[in-house]
């Protein structure tokens, strides 16, 4: 009786899977390996072929290697049959190259898909000082990268989620504090408290209890929104001619401390922002007086 | 030159662990497809593993339509198997059994559908494992990769003539007060995309993939929206809610539904939408609302929690429902839950599957209920 041998479960991604009979196999377990085999080749995009030994080899994806593994050892524990992952240096023949949005957009450096907004921030008397940056998928950039194979939806909202990831496990810039896009469902990941996720407006429904930000309201939202009732540590809104139309109790309410006006073109944008009690800007007139301060020396 | 051998017979004598493994040999062989219905009732945990539940399945088991075409298995441990040819009528009507008798995340584990020859591997591993022949699969399962688009785009196509029926959750709407009354209101059904994903898409994960698990359960509201006019419902309509995202509702599928169903039996259909849901797309929850409304159905929200309804009211969305998701924070945070009744908003508290949740309801007004705690009230 051969022992089943099986691959240390923390070890190198699989690469091949071989399966070795031996004489006192029955023709049934015979039959099944085979089946579960043919069934990793065909349904799951792998390889399998025969060595004159009477070997088997499945090449295939890791996920689909691992699957197969688990299910033979099941069934040829005990018997008269050898398992053996290969762990192959090079890359499986033929190399196919990556067709999904996923292994396209990991081609591409992570930071031309992303978007880099510096905050700027008026401290008490006025004085206006760098506050942050908030970085986040650039949607331009993702679409061009996918081209018309991946357009519309859902697949540019799913590689915005993607790239926020990617952005999220990767080195983060120096600036704080970092407000930094994500779904939700990426929470679980983030580490330390230099980073404030920015979420969309479904979380709402279930806030988190750590500290968030959230963007992506619209006039929509706030035309149906309890603005006192409106959780997080930080709100993203697009500077728009319908966000003026809205009271001076409105903003109140919100508690305009928390806003970031995002997109302001000009210094009567920021004027009518710091007027409700907004304190943080980004956008064309922010980058420029962000640029003054840097020539004159500021932090 | 040999021919293929014989398909196995779509009926026989009960049998055991052995005759299982040979109906999958026999699959592999000859290529026949069947239908395993796997349930592990040895899996249900302690205090809810009462024996006329499982008097209840033998029952469902032994209905004529299913006796005819089916042949049952008798596992150690008191588990079951029951191999049918598709179309995989027996899930449903399983689902319906174990429904108010198990938790939704406990159900996974107690009732597996696996194809043959396809997945036999995987009927074999888990027959071996309850005859513990093999090493016990580690209790935490490693992270299933995500979903992948490609993979969810291949399966697209497929799913525009699915039966959705294995894949959609039902369970029935109860009012219950205080006083004693109880009734069945209404039938819920909600689209299960991880149980289409177990069956098109298995060992991929649906957690880190929003997105792409949106696409799917939109592929399964689809076909619940043409599934609900059949004839028999027709004829005699009983109370509806779907559950269903902004997108099903503005989706042609729906208004194909809408042009099928006359005047007097739209009223019967409550059309729900997830608040996350509204939150992710204010304009269009608007458009499908004014539709609905303006055509007749009913209108109902659903919520994880008490907080929300106080930043989005269910009136100022023109709701005229709140399905109101049970758990044990509520009592500490219900929000103005207890203020809707006052304002004509009917509540559903959903489930509500521990006692707790129905006296807690009573205490704030609400006697609709959806859940495993509802059996008891309903047997009197």
């Amino acid at each position: 009786m051969h022992p089943v041998t099986l691959p240390a479960q923390h070890g190198p991604a699989l690469a091949a899977l071989l399966f070795r009979p031996g004489p006192h196999l029955p023709p049934e377990a015979h039959r099944v390996a085979h089946a579960l085999l043919q069934d990793a080749a065909r349904n799951r995009g792998g390889r399998v072929s025969s060595a004159a030994d009477g070997t088997w080899r499945l090449e295939a994806t890791p996920p689909a290697l691992e699957h197969a593994r688990r299910a033979l050892a099941a069934v040829l524990n005990g018997r008269d049959a050898v398992l053996v992952t290969e762990a192959v240096a090079a890359p499986p023949v033929p190399e196919r190259p990556g067709t999904g949005p996923e292994a396209i957009l990991a081609a591409k450096p992570l930071h031309s898909l992303l978007e880099r907004r510096p905050i700027l921030g008026f401290g008490s008397g006025g004085i206006p000082r760098p506050a942050g940056l908030r970085l986040l998928p650039s949607a331009p950039a993702i679409a061009a990268a996918l081209g018309t194979a991946w357009e519309g939806s859902p697949w540019q909202a799913h590689g915005w989620e993607v790239v926020a990831r990617r952005a999220l496990a990767s080195p983060h810039p120096a600036e704080t504090p970092l407000h930094l896009d994500l779904p939700p469902e990426a929470l679980p990941l983030v580490k330390g408290a230099a980073l404030l996720p920015v979420l969309p407006p479904r979380i709402l429904a279930r806030p988190p209890i750590r500290p968030f930000a959230v963007a992506g309201l619209t006039a929509a939202h706030l035309a149906i929104l309890d603005p006192a009732h409106l959780p997080g540590t930080a709100i993203h809104l697009n500077h728009d001619p319908a966000l003026e139309a809205l009271p001076p109790a409105f903003w109140r309410a919100l508690k305009p401390a928390r806003v970031v006006l995002e997109g302001v073109a000009d210094a009567a944008g920021l004027e009518w922002g710091l007027s409700r009690g907004i304190a943080r800007f980004t956008g064309p007139q922010a980058d420029r007086l962000l640029d003054v301060l840097r020539r004159n020396g500021g932090t | 030159m040999s021919l293929a051998p014989d398909p196995p017979p779509l009926t026989g004598p009960d049998g055991g662990a052995g005759e299982l493994a040979g109906l999958v040999r026999r699959c592999i062989a000859s290529g026949a497809v069947r239908d395993i219905l796997w349930l592990r009732l040895s899996r249900l945990p302690k205090g809810l593993d009462r024996p006329h539940h499982r008097r209840l399945l033998r029952e469902a088991l032994a209905l004529p339509q299913h006796a005819r075409r089916a042949r049952v298995f008798h596992l150690p441990d008191g588990d079951m198997a029951v191999a049918t040819a598709p179309p995989d009528s027996l899930r449903p009507a399983v689902l319906r059994v174990l429904d108010g008798a198990v938790e939704d995340a406990a159900l996974g584990q107690i009732l597996r559908s696996l194809r043959l020859p396809e997945e036999s591997g995987a009927l074999l591993a888990g027959l071996e494992e309850s005859l513990g022949l093999a090493p016990a699969m580690p209790s935490e399962a490693p992270e299933p990769p995500p979903l992948e688009a490609e993979a969810l785009a291949a399966i697209l196509p497929s799913l525009s003539r699915a039966d959705p029926a294995p894949y959609l959750r039902r369970q029935p709407i109860c009012r219950l007060t205080p006083e004693g009354d109880s009734a069945i209101a209404a039938e819920a059904i909600a689209p299960m995309p991880g149980a289409l994903r177990d069956r098109l898409l298995p060992g991929r994960g649906l957690e880190a993939v929003p997105i792409l698990a949106a696409r799917l359960s939109l592929a399964l509201e689809t076909r619940m929206l043409a599934s609900v006019a059949r004839p028999e419902w027709l004829a005699r309509p009983v109370p509806l809610h779907l559950s269903l995202s902004v997108a099903a509702l503005t989706s042609d599928a729906f208004l194909a539904l809408d042009g099928r169903l006359p005047g007097a039996v739209r009223p019967m259909l409550t059309l729900a939408v997830p608040m996350a849901e509204v939150l992710s797309d204010p304009t269009g929850f608007a458009l499908g609302r004014d539709l609905a409304t303006s055509r007749g159905y009913g209108l109902a929200i659903e919520a994880p929690g008490g907080p929300v309804l106080a930043l989005l009211p269910p009136a100022r969305l023109g709701a005229g429902m709140l399905r109101l998701a049970w758990d044990e924070i509520l009592p500490s945070d219900p929000g103005p839950v207890a203020t809707l009744a006052g304002e004509g908003i009917t509540v559903v508290l959903t489930g509500a599957d521990r006692a707790a949740a129905i006296a807690w309801g009573w205490e704030n007004g609400i006697t609709h209920f959806q859940g495993r705690a509802t059996d008891r009230h309903l047997r009197r």
